[in-house]
């Protein structure tokens, strides 16, 4: 029965899914799944805190000493140095695509929590500072049954940290400034340096038995950039953003906790188009979100928890194009979106070695733009669930998760997805997982219905109120393997068949006297595949290394061609030397995608032509210094290489980064102390 | 053992978090339109048309004159009366020679009007090389109006049709490099040629014409 007391009173953290309670009086007293204590906890896989190795669905974890070490300010330049990662980058933000699924199948969480405000069907994953985050966890491919749609290419979910008891303040700051040798020449700067931006973040919290909170306030400045002189227009734009978040838990009594989190977030881009007619077009977004969440997790009975989490975002994003000198070609677009979910879930320990999850969850979105024909658009979305875990007590450790779930859209009617993972743990230092299962995707309202214009480029894109959900099959094969010295190495293969998938094509060709025209089908299918190799050690108390290779295969079956935009190898490898827990420290990352192709129909024949994005390599250095108890200053290298191109790879040029965080003391770690 | 806070402490920081996240929510309403001029000084010029002497004249050469014509609405044709053009008459009711609408000439002839227009295509000339005897030399079937749709597209087979070529990979339009002979609704003669598309800002539909009478 220890067991599953185990089980239950680690649930008790899970409104919020991630977090061990913060007064430390849940944290499990030893693993259910016979892993080393003190071993990262993890929740995406199940929705209830797991150790990583004992997880039944495979989880990469970025930790926080990972987070700190890898000089990300922001979410986009950390996924981008993990293996098998693709960013897309855009004029909107930076989007993450896995396993050869684009964006808009990549679910992004923040503590369990669906992040609001997808731009062009994605989140710009820029937007999110690296300030507050305690840890990432990444679930690849369709693997689970407690999320629904949008997350058939996986799961990014962010874990922020908690305060520990009594107050606690975080801080970090970091300047970066572009070397450029055009501004020593011109401006006759005593640095080669271009305009400076950074980021800034502070976090301040205070913990008790009873309740907890914790505030954060993060900042990030950009400026444009421009990697073809050849024309006025910026390749990348500025951008400044202020993010407030706010957490307040309260636990009445040892049965019920209640959290209740906001978050604003205000973010102003500004770049500048130009057109072949020689018209030049000054570029501005602004976008604000707004969010609400409030629910307790509740104890029925020893073996039994109950979470209600109501939750209310508000998105709305402008866009303005001005016409330099002119006003014929100006545009003003207002977009907003209310999301208003319920969703329940209950987890039922049945025993030593099974977990019942069932749940249920309602959606209701609401749209207003005028790039709508009607002006505005809502839809239901409901959804209930159930998912059987079984943790054998002993050997052979063969581990299982298989679960339901049904969609109902009232638009699409009803979607059935079963899936289904085992891990057998071959030995106490290898560990095999499969799993599969149905995916189910109702197309959005972008899809659907948006309507947009470029006239800097010459094309339009409309939705199509024709368009079918989109089913997937998926199953992912992988292995760990645990050695001394911190070694650990991973193989990871993936396959997935996609029915339906939305994919932009092009319906009519620019002419004298039209735009090019781009709408949303159904690809008759897909298939993505791949496989991936990941390896990390510290073969001594002050060296480090990790490194991932990815291989990824797509064929778009109706035109019997790769999917857009998929590289077929991506590489990362990352090390570093330091002087343990103070003292000096050294880290380099280095990057690697492939050549990818992009369709675009160059000669105006109606014919979309191959066009072969070229790879990139990236190369950071950072020099640290660090004092005890978390304070540390920095002096780092961005992009070394140079990489990117105006084109396909708008990477922010070579740069100089200069930093400093510090707190007091350090926000705790949701995973449990030894 | 941990002993539980006394719950005066509790309250306060629920309070103070529920104020705070009502704050921080409170922050959204601006509208980028308020914050941006986006009129950029343009000031309303008045018509449809707007045509300025540009040469010639008190040098004995035929005077030239730059039309443009704002044909930027995708619904509504903008006329050009070149008789009342050159002499600064207003233009009459029904007396437009030529329209325009975005990329689009039509003439007042043939399917398009009734007024009796023609032009003839005279490649590898200027504008300057062209004289009346030039026109009179004209053979009589060179001079052609606009006509049925011929290739189902449904717009008619307009004579100015092809007065452009077409940069696929650019999507700009290029004038080409012909002039124009016309036959005005008074039976004015003008030699005309299509010099631009776009204007200064690069914006489509802004057609740019100079042209003489002869």
């Amino acid at each position: 029965m220890r067991r599953a007391a185990a089980l239950c009173v680690g649930l008790l953290g899970a409104a919020r899914p991630a977090q061990a309670d913060p007064s430390g009086a849940t944290a499990p007293e030893a693993t259910p799944d016979g892993s080393e204590p003190g071993e990262t906890i993890v929740v995406t896989g199940s929705r209830a805190p797991e150790t990583r190795r004992g997880a039944v669905v495979r989880t990469t974890v970025i930790t926080r000493d990972e987070i700190t070490r890898s000089g990300a300010g922001n979410l986009a330049d950390l996924l981008e140095q993990q293996a098998g990662l693709q960013l897309v980058r855009g004029l909107r933000g930076a989007n993450l695509s896995l396993q050869g699924m684009s964006p808009d199948h990549v679910l992004v969480l923040i503590d369990g929590q669906r992040v609001a405000g997808r731009v062009d069907g994605a989140i710009d994953l820029s937007r999110i500072p690296t300030g507050g985050v305690e840890q990432v966890e990444i679930v690849r491919g369709p693997a689970s049954t407690l999320y629904g749609a949008d997350a058939m290419g996986g799961v990014i979910n962010i874990i922020t940290a908690q305060p520990p008891r009594g107050p606690a303040l975080s801080s970090s700051a970091e300047l970066g400034a572009p070397l450029t040798a055009a501004a020593t020449s011109s401006a006759g700067l005593p640095l080669p340096l271009g305009p400076t931006g950074g980021h800034a973040h502070a976090s301040v919290g205070r913990g008790a038995s009873r309740w907890g909170q914790r505030f954060g306030a993060s900042a990030q400045q950009l400026p444009a950039f421009d990697l073809d002189p050849g024309d006025v227009a910026t390749s990348a734009d500025a951008q400044a953003q202020l993010e407030l978040t706010g957490q307040v838990w309260h636990r009445p009594n040892e049965a019920q906790r209640w959290t209740l989190r906001g978050s604003a977030l205000r973010r102003r881009a500004q770049g500048v188009d130009s057109a072949e007619t020689g018209a030049v077009y000054d570029r501005r977004h602004l976008t604000e979100t707004v969010g609400l969440s409030l629910g307790p997790t509740l104890r029925l009975g020893a073996d039994t928890q109950l979470q209600i989490t109501s939750w209310t975002s508000f998105f709305r994003d402008q866009y303005l194009l001005d016409q330099r000198g002119a006003t014929a070609e100006d545009a003003y677009q207002d977009t907003r979106d209310l999301w208003t979910e319920l969703d329940l879930q209950l987890d039922h320990a049945a025993g030593p070695s099974h977990l019942l999850t069932a749940g249920l969850e309602g959606a209701r979105e609401a749209l207003w733009t005028d790039r709508l024909a009607g002006g505005q658009a809502d839809r239901l979305r409901g959804a209930a669930f159930a998912q059987h875990t079984f943790r054998p007590a002993a050997a052979p450790r063969l581990s299982t998760a298989a679960g339901l779930r049904l969609d109902h859209d009232t638009q699409f009617g009803q979607a059935l997805s079963p899936k289904v993972a085992i891990k057998l743990d071959a030995t106490s230092a290898l560990a095999l997982r499969l799993s599969g299962g149905w995916g189910y995707k109702a197309p959005d309202f972008k899809d659907l219905y948006i309507r947009f214009a470029n006239p800097t480029a010459n094309y339009a894109v409309e939705g199509n109120p024709a368009l079918r959900p989109e089913r997937a099959l998926g199953a992912n094969l992988a292995a760990d393997w645990f050695g001394p010295r911190g070694l650990a190495l991973g193989l990871e293969g993936y396959g997935q068949r996609v029915t339906g998938l939305i994919q932009p094509a092009l319906t009519s060709a620019a002419s004298a006297g039209q735009a090019a025209r781009y709408s949303y089908v159904n690809v008759a299918e897909a298939i993505t595949a791949g496989a991936q190799a990941d390896a990390r050690a510290r073969p001594a108390p002050w060296a480090w290394g990790q490194a991932g290779l990815s291989y990824g295969w797509t064929v778009d079956r109706a035109e019997g061609r790769p999917l857009a935009n998929r590289p077929t190898w991506m590489a990362t490898a990352s090390a570093g030397l330091e002087r343990p827990a103070a003292g000096p420290a050294l880290d380099a990352r280095l990057g690697f995608v492939g050549a990818r192709p992009l369709y675009e129909d160059d000669d105006g024949d109606g014919v979309e032509d191959t066009v072969i994005a070229p790879s990139t390599l990236n190369l950071d250095a950072r020099l640290r210094w660090r004092w005890p108890g978390g304070g540390a200053v920095w002096l780092g290298a961005e992009n070394l290489l140079n990489a990117g191109d105006a084109v396909a790879s708008p990477l922010r040029p070579r740069q100089l980064v200069v930093g400093a965080s510090g707190g007091l003391p350090r926000l705790q770690r949701t995973q449990p102390s030894p | 053992m941990i002993s539980p806070a006394p719950l005066s402490v509790d309250a306060t920081p629920l309070r103070l978090g529920l104020l705070a996240l009502i704050l921080i929510s409170g922050g959204c309403a601006a509208d980028l339109r308020a914050t941006t001029q986006t009129d950029d000084g343009i000031a309303d010029t008045g018509g449809p048309t707007d045509t300025e002497a540009v040469g010639g004249g008190d040098t004995g050469a035929p005077q030239v004159f730059r039309t443009v014509i704002d044909a930027s609405s995708e619904e509504a044709w903008a006329p050009l009366d070149l008789d009342a053009a050159h002499t600064g008459a207003e233009p009459e009711d029904g007396g437009w020679d030529l329209q325009a609408r975005r990329y689009l000439i039509a003439l007042n002839g043939g399917v398009s009007g009734e007024g009796g227009v023609q032009v003839a295509i005279l490649d590898g000339v200027t504008l300057d090389g062209v004289d009346a005897a030039a026109l009179d030399a004209l053979p009589a079937a060179a001079w052609v109006s606009d006509q049925e749709d011929d290739d189902g597209d449904g717009i008619p087979a307009y004579a100015l049709n092809e007065w452009y070529d077409y940069d696929s990979a650019a999507h700009t339009l290029s004038p080409k490099a012909r002039v124009y002979a016309l036959r005005s609704t008074e039976g004015a003669r003008f030699a005309l040629q299509i010099e631009d598309y776009y204007d200064e800002a690069g914006t489509s539909g802004h057609l740019s014409l100079l042209w003489g009478a002869r």
